[in-house]
């Protein structure tokens, strides 16, 4: 069993997402994360289990080598793609209760705003960290932001921008939460951002890149 | 003596007639060029070679002749606009007497193309896409800067590097001033009012034109943004590859 999910860790942390993907090459002929998981829940691993001692794990491993500077955002994108895969197949337990995700992200880029690609790859490595990711999409106004948070009680924020004209919307969206989510923390990213910028507008944490904010959210 | 007239031109360039640096988007994705894994230097081909589908590229200018521009203390004037650009762009323009002001895009199809690997659960084939759009883009403006430089050089008056909002502390808001100089959907790109491009992939500018003005090397220190697609394919001191 614990080889099993030892070969699951391998998999996402290669980015090796089915049997038939070509990449990474030398694992050209092995099964991938979508047949691994399969078959460890066939093996009666619970999905907690899968979650917890592969899954997880192997997402801590790519993203310690983010840190190192040793893997860059591909290699999280890729190992992400791999671990949604695997997620696929316990999404019926999550829905039943039997599996937990760490947590609820609701992302958007702000009013105003268009792009998306950064908010896209963060919530590509949140979901492979195993956060449940809620996408607000492109241009969220505060009213969709205020709908979600009081949907989903406990849930972070994550607010992006790319333009020094949308970023400015943050404040007014941070102030518009924190007044009636008073404990609600709200994140910010996005190019032209900084850590002043997070700070002047008394938001909760600026982010350079997605493991960062990934890491932050597991010591919350 | 000839004079420079006052223009504006719209071009579309080919893909194929643009120089892109395959390595800058190796450096741009994190790896040094001579060091991408197989997978991603694979997958940079694969994808480059699709986007020439869905390229529709368009680059243009506005061509103020010399008399209708100059450049002092933080502003430089356009006509009668004036456009706050901020010390450091308005220092390296002090010299202008005329201007052009460029716009280039890769086109809607494109934007399109690239978020549909994200609805796709495939990022790494979006966040390359993104790059390779950001590449054209750039290459795109290349080629107006030399078509501008060109003809600048045929009446003996020199081009500064290009300057664009948002970059070198000029307010990206100042974009708005820009295309205000422009015909409406000038290369098929529109303005919000937040001062966001459509399609995503576009740049615009400003190049200094005049007798007295040369063309500096690339700096990136003269700017704060640091994460920008220009800095990310600075090459790196271990690099030494070219394509």
């Amino acid at each position: 069993m614990p080889e099993l999910l030892e070969k699951l860790t391998y998999a996402v942390e290669r980015g090796k997402v089915d049997r038939a993907s070509a990449f990474p090459p030398d694992l050209a002929a092995a099964d991938g994360a979508d047949e691994l998981t399969r078959q460890a829940l066939a093996a009666k691993i619970s999905a907690n289990e899968i979650l917890q001692n592969a899954l997880m794990p192997a997402m801590a491993k790519v993203g310690d080598k983010f840190g190192r500077g040793e893997a860059y955002i591909p290699d999280l994108l890729i190992a992400a793609k791999a671990m949604n895969a695997a997620m696929k197949h316990l999404q019926p337990f999550f829905k039943s209760g039997a599996a937990q995700h760490r947590g609820v992200v609701v992302i958007g880029t702000v009013v105003g705003d268009l792009h998306d690609i950064g908010k896209n790859i963060v919530k590509m490595v949140l979901k492979g960290d195993g956060w449940n990711v809620v996408d607000l999409g492109v241009s969220a106004g505060v009213e969709k932001y205020l709908a979600a948070i009081a949907e989903y009680p406990g849930c972070y924020v994550g607010l992006s921008a790319l333009l020094t004209t949308t970023m400015m919307q943050m404040e007014q969206i941070n102030a518009a939460i924190k007044e009636k989510f008073p404990v609600t923390k709200v994140f910010v990213g996005g190019a032209p951002l900084t850590q002043e910028f997070n700070d002047k507008i008394g938001a909760d944490g600026y982010f350079a890149n997605p493991h960062t904010f990934t890491q932050y959210l597991q010591t919350l | 003596m000839r004079r420079m007239q006052a223009t504006i031109q719209v071009f579309s360039p080919a893909a194929t007639e643009l120089e892109i640096n395959r390595n800058a988007i190796k450096l741009a994705m994190g790896y040094d060029a001579t060091h991408a894994p197989f997978l991603y230097a694979g997958l940079v081909d694969e994808l480059l070679e699709q986007a020439q589908q869905y390229l529709a590229l368009q680059t243009g200018y506005r061509i103020f002749p010399p008399g209708e521009a100059k450049a002092a203390n933080g502003r430089v004037q356009l006509q009668d606009t004036i456009l706050g650009t901020g010390k450091l762009i308005a220092g390296r323009l002090k010299k202008i007497a005329g201007a052009a002001i460029f716009t280039a895009t890769a086109g809607a199809e494109f934007d399109a193309w690239l978020r549909q690997f994200f609805a796709e659960e495939d990022p790494v084939s979006g966040f390359i896409a993104d790059l390779i759009g950001s590449e054209y883009v750039e290459a795109a403006a290349d080629w107006i800067e030399e078509k501008i430089s060109g003809m600048a050089s045929s009446f003996d008056l020199g081009c500064s590097n290009r300057y664009s909002p948002g970059y070198c502390s000029w307010n990206v808001a100042e974009q708005h001033k820009l295309f205000a100089f422009l015909p409406t959907g000038f290369c098929g790109i529109s303005l919000c009012d937040s001062a966001l491009m459509q399609p995503v992939k576009s740049v615009s500018g400003i190049i200094g034109i005049g007798p007295a003005i040369v063309k500096k090397e690339y700096q990136c220190n003269i700017c704060n943004l640091q994460d920008c697609y220009k800095r990310q394919i600075q090459p790196r001191k271990s690099q030494h590859e070219t394509s």
